[in-house]
């Protein structure tokens, strides 16, 4: 079978849209409410094109090629009707593209300057709505969105947590929450996953750029800063670099060049965190109490428990996540190693997620002082006039960088069960089963699964993200002109996965500077000490 | 089953002479009916599709979200004869093979639910729901495209009232992803008697809600084909004393106005597409040299601003600045730029919107510029023919340019050269009327409905 675009000849065999097809002869049609992995909305328009022989124009997202179909798409009516509907959209618009923290990436941005829209040809409709600044971590700025509803059917669908919706009707609609009330007030999980879904600058997340560079400017101050498992994978994305490139050694660094006292390795967090987990799965197993457990490493999903499912509270692990056990070890064992006062330490994490700004505001989590999304740490390099592209390599600093490959692999899904069984496997009282789920929406599936008695498990991993972490609220979303997240998440597991192949460090107990830390510090995982600083407790936060 | 006195004869009929489903989607092919909510879909072919179409259970939809300005047909119908609605959804489910059929109606029609819940309750109680075939009520909450079929769907469901892209079309997924088959009230209010009658005997009438300027307003059944002049003047008394009509609207917010030189055209699908309106559900409005026809667009345009969903750039925004730029218009700020604006726009929203609501939108206002266009014309200048916009008053080009209306102003409205033609400006009128009492060759027009 084979259609004509723009009098180029294309053969196909498998049913497909307009916009694959398109892409597949090298004519890429813009759009803004298209991502791969949600599906197409439809509702931008921006995709049309001509099909001879059919009334109007067809978008290209959502209509499937058939045999003979001869496709335009770009005479002079389609251009001007995408300008005509970028127009439409930017009348209303917040114009701050100079301020705006998605100026770099924003798609409305992008094909309003490549078909030269301008913002004055419609007149505005309306005062522009106030910004929403409610939840501590994301903002919604209704004045810049299109009404894609992208962030919607991810909350709805993958994320199956549903707390952003269309209010209104029509013009006078915007997205928001119940009762117009503001995302503080639902169960939102902080996950992210609608801001990394936004084209524009809609919906963003909290940063205090400010407040890092006061801190990094004040010599007093001992900034250190420890990277996730998933942004080395990612960071060279805001730079240029294809997706899924290994940024780590020109990660580190940028950030020494941007004014760290400390680039660590969370990976060495990320062990810490199965020494302990492993410990007390291996102690569950034991008494048999408190199964199945669940990691707890991810903070959008410990959101989703405490509000959704407190009668899950005691089958979470309570060891604090990779970020919480390695602030807590800043501040006590590196502080005290270094002779420096804790107090004059200032701890950032960079990190592939949303949720993460919201577990430093955990009680027990606040040695972490400041959490940096990959999102922002891309424009904040950028600000410093660092361009991490152009980095040599280097590596990371001692004593808390070293780490196994199971650490590294916490950036993807299944990386968590796949760290404990290593660590543990010689260990185990009886064979046991494990799962791996990730997108909450898959999560509530397999809970509903475990409660009707149909499904029986001794160890869950799960990650609020489908596909974990690689693919993550904070990680800077895909520019290529089919969106495509989960699809660029997965060059990065790939990429992750090659890289702990060829780490020596098999499982984390084999880390010499975790055992170090034992040895001087912690003494054992059952010690008080450690239970005292790497454990949490977790609170029902179902009534809210 | 219980048919009671002579009701439900039509069901009996297919009962008693045994008549197999395909004959009786044969017989309502035959009779040529179409749907008669707007898209003029061929009513047997319809329910081919969905009789056809594969799936465990099948719904029939009965579509009463009657919505358009001026539009009351289906509303007299729902209150009146509830128990033919249910005869004809008895007899498409058992035509389709459908087991389950719903009627949606607006909630804004409280006696039309209140007597179609009766009849529903009647027609359980006989028996004649409720074993083969059951029916059930859903209340519509106030929007307008809801009555798109897609949009119902969702809103039956509980969902947002939004429409979906098609396809899939409801006949192979409609209804929690079921084969569904959406029919208007008049539509299945017509099966009956084509079954009973045999679809050779189908009259093939369409009620029209007649409204406005003429001397009687009310419901008009005659048969598709009859002329707008003859519905307007023999049925319906034509104009109103001492007025001239000028137009008809029909279609409500996705049709479009004929002008009184096109009153010939025969009231069917295909002449009134010809001429930029459509069927539609048939409200009909007529309208005299006291509308203003660029008010009258806006009014419709305004209606889909208002009642678009908002999922679609193209209606959500689009219709939001062809109101933007009529609103500058009758308010005498309008230059020629903006009937070429118009006119793009207009184009660009039918071209990329994603429903029949979005993609309709703007035929009012088309249709309006193509037959009025001098009136469009005049507004730029200043001049409201029908006296309904600026609410102020105007001097047309039969100003001699003495001056006296400017000296009576009492704010100074007033401006222009002695011997040549003056100006009010509409921001500073107050619209006492003294300019135009002053004026001694009677230069001054306006005021609202002088």
């Amino acid at each position: 079978m084979k259609v004509t675009i723009n009098n180029h000849v294309y053969e196909f065999n498998k049913p497909q849209t307009i916009l694959t097809a398109c892409a597949a002869v090298g004519i890429q049609i813009p759009t803004l409410c298209y991502e791969k992995s949600i599906g197409a909305i439809a509702s931008c328009r921006v995709c049309v094109v001509k099909v001879v022989g059919r009334h109007g124009l067809v978008t290209a997202c959502n209509t499937l090629i058939t045999d003979g179909m001869q496709i335009i798409t770009n005479d002079a009516e389609v251009t001007a009707t995408r300008k005509t509907i970028l127009e439409l959209l930017l009348s209303d618009h917040r114009m701050q593209c100079t301020s705006c923290a998605r100026a770099d990436d924003c798609r409305l941005k992008r094909f309003a300057t490549q078909y030269g829209a301008d913002k004055n040809t419609y007149q505005p409709s309306r005062p522009l709505p106030p910004i929403c600044k409610d939840q501590k971590h994301i903002v919604r700025d209704n004045a810049k969105c299109i009404r894609c509803g992208r962030c919607v059917r991810v909350c709805h669908g993958q994320q199956a947590v549903g707390v952003l919706g269309t209010l209104g009707r029509g013009f006078d609609g915007e997205i928001g929450c119940a009762f117009g009330d503001g995302l503080a007030t639902t169960k939102c999980i902080s996950c992210g996953q609608c801001v990394a879904h936004c084209p524009t600058g809609a919906l963003v997340e909290n940063s205090n750029l400010p407040l890092l560079m006061e801190k990094l400017s004040d010599p007093d101050v001992h900034c250190v800063i420890a990277t996730a498992p998933s942004v080395r994978v990612s960071m060279g994305e805001g730079f240029g670099l294809p997706s899924g490139t290994n940024v780590q050694g020109k990660m580190v660094a940028a950030l020494r060049r941007a004014g760290f006292d400390r680039v660590f390795d969370l990976d060495f967090g990320a062990d810490l965190t199965i020494m302990q987990e492993g410990a007390e799965l291996l102690e569950r197993l034991k008494t048999g109490k408190n199964l199945p457990q669940f990691t707890s490493c991810c903070p959008g999903w410990v959101n989703y428990v405490e509000q959704c499912h407190p009668e899950l509270l005691a089958n979470l692990s309570t060891a604090k996540s990779p970020m919480g056990m390695f602030g807590a070890i800043v501040k006590t064992y590196y502080a005290k190693k270094m002779g420096i006062n804790p107090k004059k330490i200032f701890t950032v994490m960079l990190m592939p997620c949303i949720a993460k700004c919201d577990e430093i505001t955990r009680d027990d989590i606040r040695d972490v002082d400041m959490v940096l999304t990959a999102r922002t740490a891309i424009r904040f390099l950028k600000q410093q006039g660092i361009n991490l592209a152009a980095m040599p390599d280097e590596e990371y600093d001692n004593p808390l960088s070293l780490s196994s490959g199971a650490g590294l692999i916490f950036g993807t899904s299944g990386g968590v069960c796949e760290a404990a069984m290593r660590n543990i496997k010689d260990q185990l009282p009886r064979s046991i089963k494990g799962i791996v789920v990730s997108g909450i929406a898959n999560a509530e599936k397999l809970i509903q699964q475990i409660q009707n008695g149909k499904a029986h498990y001794d160890f869950i991993e799960v990650m609020a993200c489908q596909g974990g972490c690689v693919n993550g609220g904070g990680q800077p979303g895909d520019t290529s002109l089919i969106q495509d997240n989960l699809g660029n998440a997965k060059k990065r597991a790939a990429t992750i996965k090659s890289m702990a192949k060829y780490n020596s460090l098999h499982k984390s107990s084999d880390n010499p500077a975790i055992q170090q830390l034992y040895a001087e510090f912690l003494g054992s995982p059952e010690s008080e000490l450690a239970q005292k600083l790497l454990h949490t407790r977790f609170h029902d936060r179902s009534k809210k | 089953m219980n048919f009671g006195n002579g009701k439900y004869q039509a069901l009996q009929k297919i009962y008693a002479e045994q008549i197999a489903p395909a004959t009786v989607i044969d017989m309502v092919e035959q009779s040529g009916l179409r749907g008669r909510g707007g898209a003029g879909f061929p009513t047997g072919k319809k329910w081919r599709f969905l009789a056809s179409a594969k799936g465990n259970q099948k719904f029939v939809v009965c579509n009463g979200d009657e919505g358009d300005p001026g539009a009351f047909m289906d509303r007299a119908i729902m209150e009146q004869f509830p128990h033919t609605i249910l005869e004809a959804m008895c007899i498409a489910g058992y035509a389709v093979g459908a087991h389950q059929g719903v009627i949606y109606v607006r909630a804004e029609y409280p006696d039309a639910v209140k007597n179609l819940q009766t009849a529903i309750d009647q027609a359980r109680a006989d028996g004649i729901l409720g074993k083969n075939f059951d029916v059930d009520l859903r209340l519509g909450a106030g929007a307008y495209v809801c009555g798109e079929e897609t949009a119902l769907m969702n809103s039956v469901m509980g969902e947002r009232g939004e429409p979906h892209a098609r396809p899939p079309y409801p006949t192979e997924a409609g209804l929690y992803g079921m084969p569904t088959m959406i029919n208007n009230v008049e539509t299945l209010a017509n099966i009956p008697n084509i079954i009973l009658n045999g679809p050779e005997n189908f009259p093939n009438t369409k009620i029209f809600a007649v409204s406005g300027a003429v001397q009687k307003c009310g419901l008009v059944e005659v048969p598709i084909g009859t002329t707008i002049r003859d519905l307007v003047e023999n049925y319906c008394g034509g104009a109103k004393a001492g007025h001239t009509i000028k137009a008809v609207q029909i279609g409500g917010p996705s049709g479009g106005c004929i002008p009184a030189s096109l009153f010939d055209t025969p009231l069917d699908y295909e002449s009134l597409k010809q001429v930029g309106a459509i069927l539609g559900s048939g409200g009909l409005i007529v309208l005299d040299e006291t509308t203003c026809m660029v008010d009258f667009a806006k009014f419709f345009v305004k209606f889909s601003a208002s009642e678009s969903c908002g999922k679609c750039t193209p209606c959500r925004v689009g219709t939001k600045k062809l109101e933007a730029i009529l609103d500058k218009i009758t308010s005498g700020k309008g230059t020629a730029d903006d009937l070429t604006q118009i006119k793009t726009l207009s184009q660009q929203i039918i071209n990329t919107s994603l429903c029949g609501l979005g993609q309709s939108s703007p035929n009012p206002i088309l249709s309006a510029l193509h037959h009025f266009s001098a009136e469009f014309e005049a507004h730029l200048h200043g001049i409201c023919p029908a006296g309904v916009c600026f609410q102020g008053y105007t001097i047309t080009d039969k100003c001699v340019g003495c001056g006296l209306c400017a000296k009576k102003c009492p704010v100074g409205a007033i401006r222009g050269e002695l011997k040549s033609r003056h100006y009010i400006d509409p921001s500073v009128c107050i619209k006492c009327g003294q300019c135009a009492k002053s004026c001694p060759v009677h230069a001054i027009t306006g005021g609202k409905h002088e």
